[in-house]
């Protein structure tokens, strides 16, 4: 296989797998969370990872 | 029996967490609870099996055709990613049980480095025991044992922090982290007996 069209399937690929993430994180992203799901801080409060965005200390960071 | 040696081996002896010391952020950070641990590990069988099942596939259907193995890092990222976005969201819509008792945990797994050792492992290196790559079946079984010897360690050390948080002899500067890094010291020695069994 020539060198340049293995450049250009190259670019394709990381395209193509860039565009599913987008997409992928777009849809998730407007995907409602179900009703009654989410008490987070209190499934968190043992949690240490602070870095994590479901994180109390998170929240207040950004203050929310 | 290959392939029962290399579950004993992932779960017991080559445990990623006490010998390779990946995935320790999650280790530390969500073993203060039994039912945090049993979430964060079930959550994490689950990512891991997949994603390595599809980088698997990935590496061998297009990239090593292509000639392209190159690219498996920045590939491997991309599905992982995806995967844990898709799955979520899936679980939003379908399974709002399963959502609300692993669905706080995805995220975390997105960033586990377990995951995407996982993958790298069955796609592109050998498997310790034929010296050459994973078959299909080993990769199988491989990706399943990894996580159940990640929920296993976890298990039991959260059940021992359950102890040591209520533990008042524990000297000031070793409590939290300190003494839990004591502990999974104390338990890596531990598993390191289990290295003549095969």
């Amino acid at each position: 296989m020539p060198q340049t069209l293995k450049i250009i399937l190259a670019i394709g690929i990381m395209a193509v797998l860039l565009t599913l993430f987008f997409v992928s994180y777009l849809l998730n992203k407007k995907t409602p969370k179900p009703e009654g799901c989410l008490e987070d801080e209190a499934a968190c409060s043992s949690c240490t990872l602070v870095s994590c965005g479901h994180h109390p200390d998170m929240h207040e960071q950004k203050g929310e | 029996m290959n392939l029962i040696v290399l579950a004993i081996s992932a779960i017991l002896i080559n445990n990623f967490i006490l010998t390779r010391f990946l995935g320790i952020c999650p280790f530390l950070g969500v073993s203060r609870k039994i039912s945090s641990a049993l979430g964060m590990s079930l959550a994490l069988i689950l990512v891991v099996f997949s994603s390595a099942m599809l980088s698997y596939g990935f590496y061998f259907l297009v990239l090593k055709p292509l000639g392209l193995e190159y690219l498996y890092l920045v590939s491997f990222i991309l599905i992982i990613a995806s995967f844990v976005q898709f799955v979520e969201m899936f679980m939003k819509k379908y399974m709002v049980g399963l959502y609300k008792a692993l669905g706080i945990y995805l995220p975390l797994i997105t960033t586990n480095c377990v995951v995407l050792t996982v993958a790298i492992d069955v796609a592109t290196k050998t498997n310790g025991i034929t010296g050459v790559g994973f078959t299909f079946p080993e990769a199988i079984v491989y990706s399943l044992a990894v996580p159940v010897g990640y929920m296993i360690i976890l298990i039991l050390f959260s059940a021992m922090q359950e102890k040591l948080q209520i533990n008042s002899k524990v000297p000031a500067p070793f409590k939290g982290n300190g003494i839990a890094l004591v502990t999974a010291a104390l338990m890596a020695l531990a598993f390191a007996g289990f290295g003549g069994l095969i």
